[in-house]
């Protein structure tokens, strides 16, 4: 080694400048230097040769004692068996975000492990796909949490607690937490943003508040209610859409004061109509002035606004009668059925389930924010009875707030809607949303194909497409025995 | 001969082929699908008015198709082809169509005019004239190549980082115009040294001294063993005739697929295919090349043993083979091994004793645990030597995963100070790693 360094050195300054250093480089040097016929550059050229052929011939191991690494824990739970691993393998091949997510899910309900030559490919896809981390960690086993030691990326997995995380993380780090929090405990949410709310800045604060909309309740008042004076805008308007959300707030009690005012019982009738003075607060509070034409809001469009901010429930009050006699009384005339739709908003809002399953016999109107409040039964009723005129708003709430498979009706539904409309709903959308689709709708793809013959070649090919997809389905369903009953 | 799917799907020129080509697996894309002694084919509808007609060569693995498509195999050869090794029963036996006979006529007319050629008798002398004319040229070639070299030597490699680009690539075009290709390729890879890398100064001096190792072989070439000659020939870029190969008798042999290195480059594709003979405990490399996506003639994946005659081209350490015939695939036995990082080192000492080039060779060694020295991960035998894994190896998550930081029987290739993991025994089973 000693030798070729001499060499490289010589070759680095260049013959020209540093003579070869044959008496450097024992009898080799000595025989290479007796050859006359040979210039410098050949002279060292052939040195290294010699020196290349030494080193490359006697190369050795290393020999070090003691260096290792301690071995990964023996595992608690059993590893998923070949046919789920091969099926993981085909997910993955696959690229279905859908599929794993679906995998991921089994894996936890059976409570199993990732195989352990697919998971630093699951590791990988948790640190780009943030959702899939919370199922990963799940089934990574002792294996995965000694992997994630190696690897600086996957590293924040599992070796830091929630806390560590709400405390030290990157910023979507502590989102993502705060959100898991808010949906399994509420109060110690709130209290966490309570405590680092000081150190944080405005942008961050609006952007923490968001998160507040899930499982929102009225022990979120009193700090949401210090909020509405805090010097930043943002979050003055976070605090506010979500005291909107709260009957208890001043908001609504201050909307509430001014309906009272607005809506008169007479012998007559009903009357509606706005007092001859009205407080401007109602603008700062969340009604827009300018909803209306020429950035002029009328009336109507006030009071409808006014009407989307009470509690439904108050009415029932108002009118000392129940929710289905004001719905009647209400109806009765057409001024009065013009406010109908802001109350379903405002059931919307209120998640007032007894409200919301009234206003599924209006035909005029689509309420797809008191979908949720409905019972999986009447909620797929009002939506086979709707899908032909609202097909595309009923997809997208299908896809972005159910999990579980749809009724074996309804899936042919959205298929027979989606299936018409092939620009929109490419094969992205099928791997993304397979978890929708049971796997007995493969039977019904046929079926759904739309008149069009131009749609209907398109839709042949996206078949087969979701066929393999649905096989794909079926076969992690069947890897997983423990775990078919939350599957239809 | 009975293909699996993955098999079929190995033949896709890229992933967007295998997609489509499985999209197409499905009987009621067909039109129609039949089989005859030596062909399938099928009618497809496309975008077209009229069905695509596919048809695929069973004998010589060979696909036509009548879509437009600039791939081979083409989706709609692939799809007809998976459906035929997931339901054969579903393809009706029949004559081939005209299309088809037609097809296989032309190819048949082909394979005779290509035995004709054989049959001609070769004009020795006009043969020898040529091979003159070659080897002149590459020594013109050689000559500017050692003048490039020793001007390097001279002014020090101090000042190479600074040289434009075009130093190196007009050497490696007047090494192509010289057909002097293995050279050209040295020049590239010097051309292509990171000099902001710590230590650059000796990779490069390695490369010239491959160069001028493979000039002064050639120049005296005389005086070398027939078959170092042969080294130094192939080295330079002298190809051998496959047909001459595969006219000797070669080495039958179960050889288990190792592993498979694919690499790209100016729309070529290469497949290093490292195989091991059971009985033989000989390893070979198998290289296939794909043009634009074309596929490869043989389908080796890695954990499989295929039952072949091999035959190695001429060297001194015979390693690159071609397959001059397969017979079947199967399942392996655990191969013979070696006990560790010495015993490595002695068959390495012994190859370079006869063949002064380096290049990478596989090793299936016993009992290999992932470590951690200075920083890299290195394997450790039981005698506790040490070798380092080459920097940037993907599979290294895999293995450290399936090990769990024990030790495993595995297979690597490499040279010198640096092996590069090809694949694992867990639980008898040989699983390759990603590369």
């Amino acid at each position: 080694m000693e030798m070729w360094n001499t060499i490289v050195q010589t070759a680095m300054l260049g013959t020209a400048k540093k003579p070869v250093p044959v008496s450097d480089l024992g009898t080799q040097g000595s025989i290479v230097a007796a050859n006359d016929t040979l210039d410098r550059e050949e002279q060292l050229l052939q040195l290294a040769a010699l020196a290349f052929n030494y080193r490359q011939a006697g190369v050795q191991p290393l020999y070090k004692e003691g260096v290792g690494i301690t071995p990964a824990p023996a595992e608690e739970k059993t590893y998923c068996n070949p046919a789920a691993a091969q099926a993981l393998k085909e997910v993955l091949d696959e690229d279905s975000i859908g599929l794993l997510q679906l995998w991921l899910q089994q894996c936890v309900r059976a409570q199993q492990l990732l195989p352990p030559l697919l998971l630093p490919a699951l590791l990988q896809k948790s640190v780009q796909q943030k959702t899939l981390r919370p199922a990963v960690e799940l089934c990574m086993g002792n294996r995965g949490r000694w992997l994630c030691g190696f690897h600086k990326e996957w590293l924040a997995l599992p070796a830091m607690s929630e806390e560590d995380r709400w405390q030290t993380g990157t910023p979507d780090m502590r989102k993502q937490v705060l959100q898991q929090i808010r949906e399994t405990d509420p109060a110690k949410a709130l209290e966490w943003l309570q405590q680092t709310w000081p150190q944080e800045n405005a942008g961050t604060r609006a952007s923490l508040l968001k998160l507040l909309h899930t499982n929102i309740s009225e022990q979120d008042l009193p700090w949401l209610e210090t909020l509405l004076t805090d010097k930043s805008q943002k979050v003055k308007d976070e605090a506010l859409l979500l005291l909107q959300k709260l009957p208890g707030s001043t908001v609504i009690q201050h909307f509430w004061q001014l309906a009272q005012q607005v809506i008169s019982l007479s012998p007559s009738g009903i009357s509606i109509q706005l007092p001859a003075e009205v407080d401007d607060r109602i603008y700062e509070l969340g009604i827009d002035k300018t909803a209306g034409k020429n950035n002029q809001a009328d009336e109507a469009g006030i009071i409808y606004q006014l009407f989307s901010f009470i509690p439904p429930q108050y009415w029932e009050g108002f009118f000392a009668q129940n929710a289905e006699g004001v719905w009647r009384l209400l109806s009765a005339k057409p001024h009065t059925a013009a406010v109908l739709p802001a109350i379903g908003l405002a059931a919307g809002r209120f998640k007032n389930a007894d409200w919301a399953e009234l206003f599924t016999t209006d035909d005029q109107r689509y309420y797809p924010e008191l979908l949720p409040l409905l019972t999986p039964q009447l909620r797929e009723a009002y939506l086979l009875a709707r899908f032909s005129e609202v097909g595309e708003m009923a997809v997208t709430w299908l896809t972005e707030h159910t999990q579980e498979e749809l009724s074996l009706p309804l899936a042919k539904a959205v298929l027979g809607y989606t299936s018409a409309n092939p620009y929109l709903y490419t094969r992205i959308f099928y791997n993304k949303n397979i978890r929708l689709f049971p796997v007995a709708v493969a039977a019904e793809l046929a079926a759904c194909a739309p008149a069009n013959e131009y749609q209907r070649n398109a839709w042949n090919n996206t078949c087969e497409y979701i066929r393999r997809l649905l096989q794909l389905k079926q076969t992690i369903i069947h890897s997983f025995p423990s775990s078919l009953s939350f599957i239809k | 001969m009975q293909l699996t799917e993955e098999q079929v799907l190995a033949l896709a020129p890229d992933d967007a082929s295998r997609k489509a080509g499985k999209d197409l697996a499905s009987p009621n894309k067909w039109l129609t699908k039949a089989t005859g002694p030596q062909a399938l084919w099928g009618e497809c509808q496309g975008s077209g008015s009229k069905p695509y007609q596919t048809q695929v060569d069973l004998a010589g693995m060979a696909f036509k198709c009548s879509c437009p498509s600039r791939k081979f195999p083409c989706k709609h050869g692939v799809g007809l082809l998976i459906l035929y090794a997931c339901n054969a029963a579903s393809f009706t036996p029949a004559e081939p169509p005209a299309w088809v006979n037609e097809w296989l006529a032309k190819r048949s007319e082909k394979e005779e005019k290509k035995a004709d050629k054989k049959d001609k008798p070769v004009d020795e002398a006009a043969q020898a004239k040529r091979l003159q004319a070659r080897e002149q040229g590459v020594e013109d070639g050689l000559a500017e190549l050692l003048l490039w070299i020793k001007d390097i030597v001279r002014n020090g490699l101090i000042g190479v980082p600074e040289k434009d680009p075009a130093f190196f690539s007009n050497m490696a075009r007047r090494m192509v115009d010289a057909k002097a290709t293995g050279l050209a390729a040295l020049v590239k890879t010097a051309g292509n040294t990171n000099f902001y890398a710590e230590g650059w100064q000796s990779g490069f001096m390695d490369l010239l001294v491959r160069m001028y190792l493979l000039i002064t072989g050639f120049t005296h070439r005389a005086q070398l063993p027939a078959a170092l000659q042969e080294d130094v020939r192939s080295l330079i870029g002298f190809t051998q005739s496959q047909d001459e190969l595969k006219a000797q008798t070669g080495i039958t042999d179960t050889w288990l697929v190792l592993g498979k290195q694919t690499t790209e480059e100016d729309n070529l594709t290469v497949e290093r295919n490292w195989l091991y003979g059971i009985q033989t405990q000989r390893s070979a490399l198998v290289l296939q090349f794909s043009v634009m996506g074309q596929g490869f003639t043989y389908n080796l994946l890695p954990g499989t043993a295929i039952q072949a005659e091999l035959v190695y081209y001429p060297s001194t350490q015979p390693l690159r083979a071609i397959i001059k015939q397969q017979q079947g695939t199967g399942q392996a036995p655990v191969p013979a091994m070696l006990n560790g990082w010495q015993q490595v080192a002695e068959i390495e000492a012994t190859l370079h004793s006869t063949l002064p080039f380096s290049s990478e060779r596989p090793y299936i060694l016993q009992q290999l645990t992932p470590v951690q020295y200075q920083g890299r991960w290195c394997l450790a035998d039981q005698q506790q030597h040490i070798m380092p894994v080459t920097p940037g190896f993907a599979g290294i998550w895999q293995l450290l995963s399936v090990s769990g930081g024990l030790p495993l029987d595995m297979a690597v290739v490499g040279k010198e100070h640096a092996f590069e993991p090809l694949g694992i025994w867990s639980n008898g089973q040989y699983i390759g790693l990603y590369h």
